[in-house]
């Protein structure tokens, strides 16, 4: 077992969204105490414990935020998500932080600096700070991960070495504990240590005893398993109100690689998204996204979403951006090439380029085209790919060009007129049915030629007024 | 052996037509005299081709039909930007056409096209692109050629036949006719690598010179690259229809609706 525990020191500031390095003085309150100040707010003086009035008084101009526990939570809930993709056994900890047990997967990423550099990698695009700390024992990865102690202790003989190094305020403790254990003279856990354990119970309660059996091992620290979302719902309130589409790319972006942190997680691929943008005061934008096989690489959808924001313009300006991604399916996970840089697959190819051109001009707009065993000619097509399996051939020559709806023509003498008199080559072909559904046609079909050399398909009604039309072109 | 004329020809920036090889590969037509007359003996693949004509229906498709149906073969899609009609499978599937292989996309505005052909060209998913622009200027044209080059796509516009004084960065570029006897007139005005020529007939209505081997079930054949080197006297029944029925019930079927090959058609009178 190898535990790996991130530990967000600045959540509380980040999940709101007010961790831009661009803002002013700004600090987290709690039980009116001063929690958390952003970076202004530590240069003027603020730190954690002051009452709000004392920070006021440092900096007038300091923006006080109550803490927002549920949307902390429900960050943290987020990334167990994305992390399921490092290891099956996600562990959330309340309030600040995240344990993964990254043992069994070492294999997979090819050892641990390659899967400590996939996490960084994919966690930095996040924006969030962190620690961590590695370690055989949750609690002791914990311990690493508060005390800022990155390098990895990888056998359970080295940890016991390496714990007793650190300070004791890394250890959960109550507002007066580390005071008591500072006034015993106690600054390490070695020095806890070497105490006997049931004194330390008496004098500071069971919990401090649990801790430091629990990151030495010595006694089982089960930790609750942490299960994927089925399905991606992502609420994103914006810093400041977006008025253009480049301004929301950053934002999309963010929201796209937690989705696909947990297509990846789930080995699942989203096919519809829904992307909700949310306006001061009007009702929110909806704009769907759909994709032609699952697919959860965070480029593509990202290039997707810009194509269908770009179809029309912002409705006003977005303050918010919601995505939904109803229903989550099997997808394998990515073949990996053998050669470096090998080509796409041009299946995948020629689906991203119909995904681009559906979000941009619309899911009408690209069709593909296939035959109908249909004698009538405006029948015997249809804009959709792998109806038929057959191809039946027409019984005569088709002309290449079918017009919509068939144009009516001049006639003099029985003769038809369109740019000259038409002469007839080819003909007559009669179609008549359709008696059954209502739309019958009686019909006698040339092959026909003006003096322009057009050779045009034209027919003539068997029934009513028998006029003559023009359907096609001999293109 | 040194005169003034062979000093200039020596200069490296002096570009002579003849010398250029066409860069990218040759697609037969299957029309022997315009294979004949293209350099690299077919359409020029990774480039603009440009089809000018002012009538519909004097063969523009029929020209590049027996190219497509191969290309269609290949597995690569080929793209109808914004056709100005209806492309009629029945038509297209018997010309050999792998139907599955089609991909209409419908821009609604002007500026959507000139997108959407630049998206399909370069994405080097598409084996060709058919295009009817309204209008391009040079700069745009310009830009899908470079498109073409970049996803070694066909790319095909059907332009007016006012166009024909423009300028174009096009490789290749053809002027359609209806000549007389049913024959269509082919000018070739701009041909990369090659002479330009005027005057080239050819019989586009006749199934005679389409002598491309449009194989449904057999795809081998289709690629194996042999039909502009078949005699111009053979006929070959088209195999979606041949391969499945009787030899004679084809003939029984066609022979009151079709004209026969060797006969020019003969003006037929209305019933009435």
């Amino acid at each position: 077992m190898l535990w790996l525990a991130l530990y967000l020191p600045e959540l509380p500031l980040e999940a709101p969204g007010c961790s831009s390095p661009g803002q002013g003085a700004l600090a987290v309150t709690e039980h009116q105490r001063i929690l958390r100040g952003n970076a202004a707010a530590a240069a003027g003086g603020v730190h954690s414990g002051q009452t709000p009035s004392e920070a006021r008084a440092l900096m007038p101009e300091l923006q006080l935020l109550p803490r927002q526990r549920q949307e902390e939570a429900r960050c943290l809930r987020h990334l167990a998500d994305w992390g399921y993709q490092f290891s099956n056994h996600v562990s959330p900890r309340t309030p600040d932080g995240l344990l993964l047990e990254i043992g069994a997967s070492l294999r997979l990423f090819g050892g641990l600096p390659a899967l400590l550099g996939h996490l960084a990698e994919a966690f930095d695009g996040f924006g969030h700070s962190y620690c961590r700390g590695i370690a055989p024992t949750p609690t002791a990865a914990w311990l690493l991960a508060r005390a800022g102690d990155s390098s990895p202790v990888e056998t359970p003989r080295a940890l016991r070495e390496r714990l007793a190094q650190l300070p004791c305020h890394v250890l959960e403790l109550l507002p007066g504990q580390l005071h008591a254990l500072q006034g015993l003279g106690l600054h390490t856990l070695a020095d806890c240590l070497q105490l006997p354990r049931r004194d330390l119970a008496r004098r500071f309660g069971r919990p401090l005893l649990l801790q430091l059996e629990h990151a030495l091992g010595e006694r089982p620290d089960p930790r609750p398993a942490h299960q994927p979302a089925s399905r991606f719902d992502r609420y994103l309130e914006l810093p400041a109100e977006a008025g253009d589409i480049q301004s929301l790319g950053f934002a999309l972006q963010r929201i796209l690689r937690e989705l696909a942190g947990l297509l990846r997680a789930r080995e699942g691929g989203v096919q519809k998204l829904a992307l909700e943008l949310h306006h001061r005061r009007q009702a929110p934008t909806c704009l769907e996204i759909g994709l032609l096989r699952p697919g959860r690489d965070p480029e593509h959808l990202l290039t997707l979403c810009q194509h269908r924001l770009e179809r029309e313009p912002l409705a006003a300006p977005v303050t918010a951006l919601q995505l939904r991604a109803g229903h989550i399916l099997p997808l394998p996970p990515e073949p990996v090439p053998l050669l470096p840089h090998a080509e796409q697959a041009p299946a995948e190819k020629q689906a991203h380029l119909s995904e681009r051109l559906q979000a941009r001009l619309g899911e009408h707009a690209v069709t593909g085209l296939d035959t109908v065993a249909d004698h009538r000619p405006e029948r015997a097509w249809c804009p959709q790919t792998g109806t038929s399996f057959t191809t039946q051939a027409a019984p005569g020559e088709r002309p290449a060009w079918l017009l919509p709806h068939p144009q009516p023509l001049d006639w003099h003498q029985g003769h038809p007129f369109w740019h000259g008199p038409l002469r007839l080559e080819c003909g007559p072909e009669r179609i008549e049915t359709g008696w059954w559904d209502g739309d019958d046609i009686s019909r006698d079909y040339y092959q026909a030629r003006n003096p322009r050399g057009s050779r045009v398909w034209v027919f003539r009604e068997r029934r009513g007024a028998r006029r003559w039309f023009l359907h096609g072109f001999f293109a | 052996m040194d005169n003034a004329l062979d000093n200039l020809l020596r200069e490296p920036r002096i570009w002579r037509a003849g010398e250029t090889q066409p860069r990218q590969g040759c697609l037969p037509s299957g029309y022997a005299e315009l294979d004949a007359a293209l350099p690299g003996g077919g359409w020029p693949q990774g480039a603009l081709t440009e089809l000018l004509h002012a009538d519909a229906g004097i063969g523009e498709l029929r020209l590049v039909l027996p190219a497509l149906a191969r290309l269609s073969r290949a597995g690569r899609w080929i793209a109808l930007v914004a056709p100005p009609h209806i492309p009629y499978a029945p038509a297209l599937a018997a010309q050999g056409v792998d139907l599955s292989r089609i991909l209409l996309i419908h821009p609604r505005a002007g500026s959507d096209t000139l997108w959407a052909l630049e998206q399909a060209m370069r994405s080097g998913s598409c084996a060709a692109v058919l295009a009817w622009p309204r209008k391009a200027d040079e700069k745009q044209l310009r830009r899908l050629q470079l498109a073409a080059e970049a996803g070694d796509c066909w790319g095909l516009l059907f332009r007016d036949e006012s166009a024909r004084n423009e300028r174009s960065p096009a490789a290749l570029r053809l002027v359609l006719q209806a000549g007389e006897n049913a024959d269509t007139r082919v000018d070739l005005l701009k041909v990369r690598g090659g002479q330009p020529r005027q005057g080239l007939q050819l019989d586009l209505n006749n199934p005679r010179t389409r002598s491309l081997p449009v194989a449904t079930h057999s795809p081998a054949t289709a690629t194996a690259g042999t039909e502009s080197a078949l005699p111009a006297g053979r006929v070959e029944p088209p195999a979606s229809r041949g391969s499945l029925q009787p030899e004679s019930s084809l003939t029984q079927m066609r022979l009151p609706l079709e004209p026969s090959p060797r006969r020019r058609p003969q003006p037929v009178q209305p019933l009435h």
